[in-house]
């Protein structure tokens, strides 16, 4: 009976430790896990700031790019069909070659295309990228021109269009 | 006389064993729970950090978002010169200066200047257009060297039409009074005739 005993309490010894140790390391687990996810969120902020911030700024970019198209609408559009001609390799050769063309010299202002540091200061952003593209060029008919911002705003941050139609109607030269 | 295979204090050392598990068994339990309650405030503090901080990014969008679509002639008629100016209360009906947000206390401001912009065009150049000038064949168009001379917008050529708005929210974390603000820049536009 004794002997019996003896073996039953030998086999149960330790078992406390043992309980309380895989306690322990539960809540080890469950705390790092804590400790895991709390970081990663973190780590999210800065990004949100980013994102709000190049929304912002993409917005005021896209209005001072639209002030542009208002004040040379005629402009815009002999550059874009001039640019379609120069496009098209059968009618590229009879264009006098401009370089840059009209519409890259439409699309390169410093304050529409990274070249203006002072007035984004103290914003830093690492490029960005104004263009313009008729989307519908019918000859003196509706038009929609759509306004594309690029922006990146750090070297290692992904970039981000964000695009503005405007609906546009030309008017036929009496 | 059966004698127990340990001796006659075999049992009593056998309680005790058990006594001094349990003792070292409470100590880890506790030692474990002390350490993990840490993390777990330290996780919490950061989450409340973490909470102001989109609380902050959101006043600062919201703030913005309300100058973009405020009357840009109104805007630039508060600003008197060309030198920038710091508007900490409400202005245009945007609020502006100290706001409190459930117990954080956040200091919102905005800088507001003129922004003087030129763009340049190839205008098309009918004089120096060959003779048989169509005006619907590139290839008979000329232009000139690209300029800006109808494009600037810098308060001497051309009225100002651009104001920059840099926006600043602040606020004081509680723990250790640390210092924290978020900025954003963005252009508003008077499309006025």
């Amino acid at each position: 009976m004794n002997r019996f005993s003896g073996q039953t309490t030998r086999s149960t010894r330790g078992m406390a430790l043992v309980i309380v140790l895989a306690i322990a390391t539960a809540l080890l687990v469950m705390g790092a896990s804590y400790l895991s996810t709390f970081s990663q969120s973190r780590s999210v902020n800065p990004k949100i700031l980013e994102k709000v911030q190049a929304d912002l700024l993409a917005t005021g970019l896209q209005k001072i790019a639209l002030l542009k198209f208002k004040r040379f609408p005629e402009d815009f559009y002999h550059s874009c069909f001039f640019q379609f001609a120069w496009d098209d390799p059968v009618k590229r050769p009879a264009l006098f070659n401009y370089s840059p063309t009209p519409l890259e010299v439409f699309h390169g202002d410093p304050i529409l295309r990274n070249g203006d540091a002072a007035a984004l200061l103290p914003l830093s952003v690492f490029n960005y990228t104004t263009t313009y593209r008729l989307l519908s060029h019918r000859a003196y008919t509706r038009d929609s021109v759509e306004i594309l911002v690029a922006l990146q705003m750090t070297r290692t941050s992904p970039v981000q269009t964000y695009a503005l139609k405007v609906d546009a109607t030309r008017i036929t030269e009496r | 006389m059966i004698m127990p295979r340990n001796g006659a204090g075999m049992a009593g050392v056998r309680r005790g064993t058990t006594l001094i598990e349990l003792i070292l068994a409470f100590l880890i339990l506790v030692i474990a729970l002390l350490s993990v309650s840490g993390l777990i405030s330290f996780g919490h503090r950061g989450t409340q950090k973490d909470f102001r901080m989109v609380q902050g990014i959101q006043l600062l969008e919201d703030t913005m978002n309300r100058f973009l679509v405020a009357s840009c002639s109104q805007l630039l008629t508060a600003l008197p010169g060309t030198t920038p100016v710091t508007f900490t209360a409400p202005l245009l009906g945007i609020p502006l200066g100290p706001i409190r947000i459930g117990n954080t206390d956040y200091a919102v401001s905005a800088t507001l200047s003129k922004q003087a912009v030129s763009f340049s065009t190839r205008e098309l150049d009918i004089t120096t257009s060959p003779p048989e000038y169509d005006r619907t064949r590139p290839a008979t168009w000329r232009f000139s060297a690209a300029t800006d001379r109808n494009g600037r917008y810098d308060g001497v050529n051309l009225p100002h039409r651009v104001v920059k708005i840099h926006v600043i929210v602040g606020w004081t974390e509680l723990l250790h009074n640390a210092q924290r603000r978020v900025e954003a820049v963005s252009f508003a536009v008077d499309f006025t005739p």
